[in-house]
């Protein structure tokens, strides 16, 4: 469902390709990606997300071989697809909660669905917050709303890039619950994006979760991080 | 799509408030230039009503023009009413209608003539009948209207073209019959036997006067053939105290001297609108800018390049939407305006209001402004780097 094969991403300007290691995720699993900055991680998100070209390798999404979909078959594959909680929200400001829940429909050419909105709106607890602007939720709210965003064209991957960035602990464990919660209920796949020791600590436990490290500048032989019961999968050549 | 356009123009209220106000300003010029002028030329061309050349008097074409057929200007004099004879025994002369000034009622013109001078503007009588004798009087629509006087009603003029003259209170006119409202300049007029001039101002002449021969003021002209244009003119003024004045060439000439006016408030409108497409288009990439977040994440919920694009190129043709409709309501309120003003000072009426033809340039003009101005910004979302979305808060 969600793996790669040989897949390496060579920007303009670089001396050399960052390279992944292959991958496959089991079956029933979610995804933690791990990495520091410059790592790669940003690349390999990118690709997920069908934003960068396969350039070399094979990449699998869901089902789909990203590297044989036009620009147009991407953009239409994104929007079906993918649910995507970016770092920095982009809740748009000039718009309510509600109307930017409509934006995904609106994306992809489609009509709005006020009863999806609703819908999640009631199951993330801020079904209150509907007709607010973003500036007047807390960051708490903002993340929420942000989830459900995401999960409004009810993706099959929901990717989740630094949840737990400008989060105390408290939210970090919660903003966790909410997207594990929301991926069983919604069915799809998530794939978070950390370097945050305190989200791989949460997730440690969990055996459903996988994980994809990404050394890239990390030095050689710097001390891993626990584990857990967890499938670990160490991307050597990776590199920025 | 079109909403959210809507949302993101008015998310930055004073900018777009800014941007809307240059525009409709730039826009509003634009179209009363183009109106104005239509109807001022509209406005002469009813007035001229076939008349080929007016004769006058020895002085200054324009004001033979001026007065003879606009009734702006004073005559330059009188002209034998033998004169009439001559220019209908002319071969080239279709018609020959009199025409004597002097008076005034209330500010409106007197104007001794025939019942052929109403024929020219195809004028209808809407109550009573034209006269059938001297002192007897046809008021036109405004007069009527202004003055409240009907049919039955007496009055006296005042002398002289302006009102303040000296009043003609023993020589009292009796209103026969109102003109309908034609929109020409004989909604402004009073009517009368060319008698009723002469009678009128009998009691101005002493008594050699009397045996002298009769005057008119003008000749309104009309050819029985072009050839005539390039003959009659020369004819006319070869004979000894005659003018002419072709109001076709006349009115050429003044439009051409209104026309630098308007030249200026058409540069300073293309100014404003150059102002306006530059400030939108600053705000616009800007806007890019500011919402780089928004139009990525859109882009990555699925938005095809072009929709983007499309969004920020609606939002400047939002703007130049309502501009126009602004721009082309300022535009018609001024010319509506000048129209009052006009005919407060018993001035020109000018043409019909509505649409010209030339006023479908204006949407025109606001639209390719628009696009002009979001060409640049478009590109820069339909180009704009979705992976940033993805990259840590610096």
């Amino acid at each position: 469902m969600l793996g790669w094969q040989g897949l390496m991403h060579l920007y303009a300007g670089a001396d050399k390709p960052i390279r992944y290691a292959d991958f496959a995720l089991p079956a029933g699993q979610h995804l933690l990606l791990r990495g520091a900055s410059g790592s790669g991680k940003s690349t390999l998100l990118a690709l997920l997300a069908g934003l960068l070209r396969v350039q070399q390798g094979e990449l699998e999404v869901v089902g789909a071989e990203l590297a044989k979909l036009g620009p147009r078959a991407l953009d239409a594959w994104r929007g079906a697809t993918l649910g995507v909680v970016p770092q920095r929200l982009h809740l748009s400001e000039a718009l309510t909660v509600a109307e930017n829940l409509a934006l995904p429909a609106l994306a992809a050419g489609q009509g709005a669905d006020p009863a999806r909105a609703a819908e999640l709106l009631t199951a993330l607890d801020i079904a209150e917050l509907a007709a607010r602007r973003p500036h007047q939720l807390s960051v708490g709210q903002a993340q929420r709303v942000a989830l459900a965003r995401a999960l409004m064209r009810r993706p099959r991957l929901l990717l989740a890039d630094e949840p737990s960035a400008s989060l105390d602990d408290e939210h970090t464990l919660h903003m966790l619950a909410l997207l594990l919660d929301a991926a069983e209920r919604e069915g799809c796949t998530l794939v978070i994006a950390s370097h945050d020791g305190r989200v791989i600590e949460a997730l440690s436990a969990r055996d459903d979760v996988a994980e994809f490290v990404l050394r890239g500048k990390l030095p050689t032989g710097a001390p891993a991080l626990p584990t857990g019961n967890r499938t670990t999968y160490w991307s050597d050549e990776g590199t920025a | 799509m079109i909403r959210l356009a809507w949302r993101y123009l008015w998310s930055s209220p004073l900018t777009t408030a800014l941007n809307l106000l240059l525009l409709t300003l730039g826009l509003a010029a634009v179209t009363f230039v183009l109106r104005a002028s239509a109807q001022v030329e509209a406005g002469l061309k009813r007035d001229l009503a076939g008349i080929d050349l007016v004769v006058g008097a020895k002085g200054s074409p324009m004001q033979i023009m001026l007065a003879g057929v606009f009734h702006l200007d004073a005559p330059t004099g009188n002209i034998p009413l033998a004169t009439l004879d001559l220019l209908k025994a002319q071969p080239l002369v279709a018609q020959a209608v009199p025409l004597s000034l002097g008076d005034s009622f209330r500010g409106y013109r007197i104007a001794g003539t025939t019942p052929d001078y109403m024929d020219l503007y195809g004028a209808k009588i809407s109550l009573g009948a034209v006269w059938a004798k001297p002192m007897q009087a046809v008021l036109g629509a405004e007069v009527a209207r202004t003055s409240g006087l009907k049919v039955g009603d007496h009055f006296a003029g005042s002398h002289g073209l302006a009102s303040g003259g000296g009043a003609h209170d023993e020589h009292q006119f009796e209103v026969v019959g109102v003109l309908a409202e034609s929109g020409s300049v004989l909604d402004r007029l009073v009517l009368t036997d060319l008698a009723s001039v002469w009678e009128v101002h009998e009691d101005h002449h002493t008594a050699h006067d009397e045996d002298e021969p009769k005057e008119i003021t003008l000749a309104l002209v009309r050819y029985r053939s072009p050839l005539a244009a390039a003959m009659l003119p020369r004819w006319v003024n070869a004979q000894d105290g005659l003018q002419s004045a072709a109001p076709a060439l006349e009115t050429a000439r003044l439009m051409r001297l209104v026309g630098a006016g308007t030249e200026v408030l058409r540069g300073f409108g293309v100014v404003l609108l150059a102002a306006a497409g530059l400030s939108v288009w600053v705000a616009l990439l800007h806007a890019v800018r500011a919402r780089q977040g928004d139009l990525a994440m859109l882009r990555m919920l699925g938005a095809p390049a072009h929709r983007v694009a499309t969004l920020i190129t609606l939002e400047a043709l939002l703007l130049a939407g309502l501009a126009t409709v602004l721009g082309l309501a300022a535009g018609h309120g001024l010319v509506a305006g000048l129209e009052r003003l006009l005919a407060e000072r018993q001035s020109l009426r000018l043409g019909p209001l509505g649409f010209s033809d030339a006023e479908w340039l204006v949407p025109l003009l606001a639209a390719g402004l628009a696009l002009l101005a979001a060409a640049w910004p478009a590109w820069r979302a339909y180009r704009l780097d979705v992976t940033t979305l993805l990259q840590a808060p610096r």
